[in-house]
């Protein structure tokens, strides 16, 4: 319920009695201006009038004090009706309000119960649910981890059996280039005792054979030499 | 003079020696002005080669001529260790020319380290012909010791 402050209506109502009392002097003193018009002189008719209105004007003060009096005594007794009402509704609106709360706390902790129920059961069968899930997938991962390993294994068995090849490959070539480095440093080595031997000999020979010749001995030798050089087809002028 | 006119005195020449020996004879019967006669030729000089001097060189132009075709006649160079004779030097001349050599001149030079054969070197080409390449070459076909050790 709205409550009414009487505070806020005090000057309306003192505004509403000074009008009235305004518009009550100003209509008296019409009527007697009408009346008196004809047989008093123009200043008593002023001091009359003037009197009558000071008169009128009294009354008003006290109609208006009067009514002043009344409007507050009756706007306090308004304000204390309202101030009792306002305590009564008030009260009544908390006992509502708390009836209301109450109430609405008595279903949230119901609801808050049926939900928490519900989440559970929800809760519970996810879990049941994630359990399952993780078992399944743990071991769909242990089968193809232990797949992966056994194609890893096979792998390295493979590869490790390419390293023995290529090693052993490797070391055979190596063994057969130092064989054959071997052989030809052997080879070149007797060739070049060969060479040595060859040198000593057609160098003994030449010098017993070149001293053991006659002049036409060495002049036959040369056409000999000469013709086989033109024989073999080596010499060529 | 014609140019197979030349060939042929150089075939006569035959040797480096000879040619300067010839050489020489061109210059006296130059400055003799012709008055030298076939007898007077050095001895050296073979009978063909002073008959062609005598009666084949008429005029300073033919001895100019000669004397050129002897400084520019090609050499076949032999070392040899001996000292070879004329009927040797003959012979081999005549194989030379056998195997097409033309306008040379063979020049004996003495080797005593070239034991038998010779050194031929001829316009630029050396070939060894000696004895010791030659028992060299036959030796080298015998590996004696790779092959027995091997």
């Amino acid at each position: 319920m709205p409550t009414i402050d009487v505070n806020q209506l005090f000057p309306f109502i003192i505004i509403f009695t000074n009008a009235v009392t305004i518009v009550l002097v100003a209509f008296f003193v019409k009527e007697l201006v009408k009346e008196k018009s004809g047989g008093l002189s123009k200043k008593d008719l002023k001091n009359e009038s003037y009197q009558k209105a000071l008169k009128i004007l009294d009354e008003a003060k006290k109609e208006s004090l009067d009514i002043y009096t009344d409007s507050h005594k009756k706007a306090q007794e308004i304000i204390q009706s309202a101030l009792k009402v306002k305590n009564s509704s008030k009260e009544e609106l908390d006992r509502q309000y708390h009836d209301l709360s109450q109430h609405q706390l008595e279903a949230l902790d119901k609801i808050s119960r049926d939900y928490l129920k519900s989440l559970r059961g929800t809760l519970m069968s996810e879990k049941d649910k994630s359990a399952e899930v993780v078992t399944k997938a743990s071991g769909m991962i242990t089968k193809e981890v232990m797949s992966e390993i056994g194609k890893m294994k096979e792998n390295l068995v493979a590869k490790s059996a390419e390293a023995q090849k290529a090693i052993d490959e490797r070391v055979g070539n190596e063994v057969k280039a130092v064989e054959e480095e071997l052989k030809n440093y052997r080879s070149e080595r007797m060739k070049s005792v060969d060479d040595k031997v060859v040198e000593i000999i057609s160098s003994i020979a030449e010098k017993v054979i070149g001293r053991a010749m006659s002049l036409k001995d060495q002049q036959d030798f040369l056409m000999k030499v000469l013709e086989e050089e033109k024989r073999k087809g080596t010499l060529k002028l | 003079m014609r140019l197979n006119a030349l060939e042929e005195l150089i075939q006569y020449v035959k040797t480096k020696d000879r040619a300067y020996m010839c050489l020489e004879t061109l210059n006296s019967l130059e400055r003799s002005t012709f008055k030298r006669k076939k007898k007077d030729f050095p001895k050296e000089l073979d009978k063909d080669l002073r008959f062609f001097l005598n009666n084949r060189v008429k005029n300073r132009d033919d001895i100019e001529k000669s004397k050129k075709a002897l400084k520019e006649a090609k050499t076949l160079t032999l070392r040899v260790a001996f000292e070879p004779e004329e009927n040797f030097v003959e012979k081999l001349y005549k194989w030379f020319r056998g195997r097409g050599l033309r306008g040379f001149l063979i020049e004996f030079v003495r080797d005593e380290g070239v034991s038998g054969g010779c050194e031929l070197t001829y316009e630029g080409v050396f070939v060894d012909l000696t004895l010791k390449a030659k028992i060299k070459e036959f030796l080298k076909d015998k590996e004696y010791v790779s092959t027995q050790v091997l």
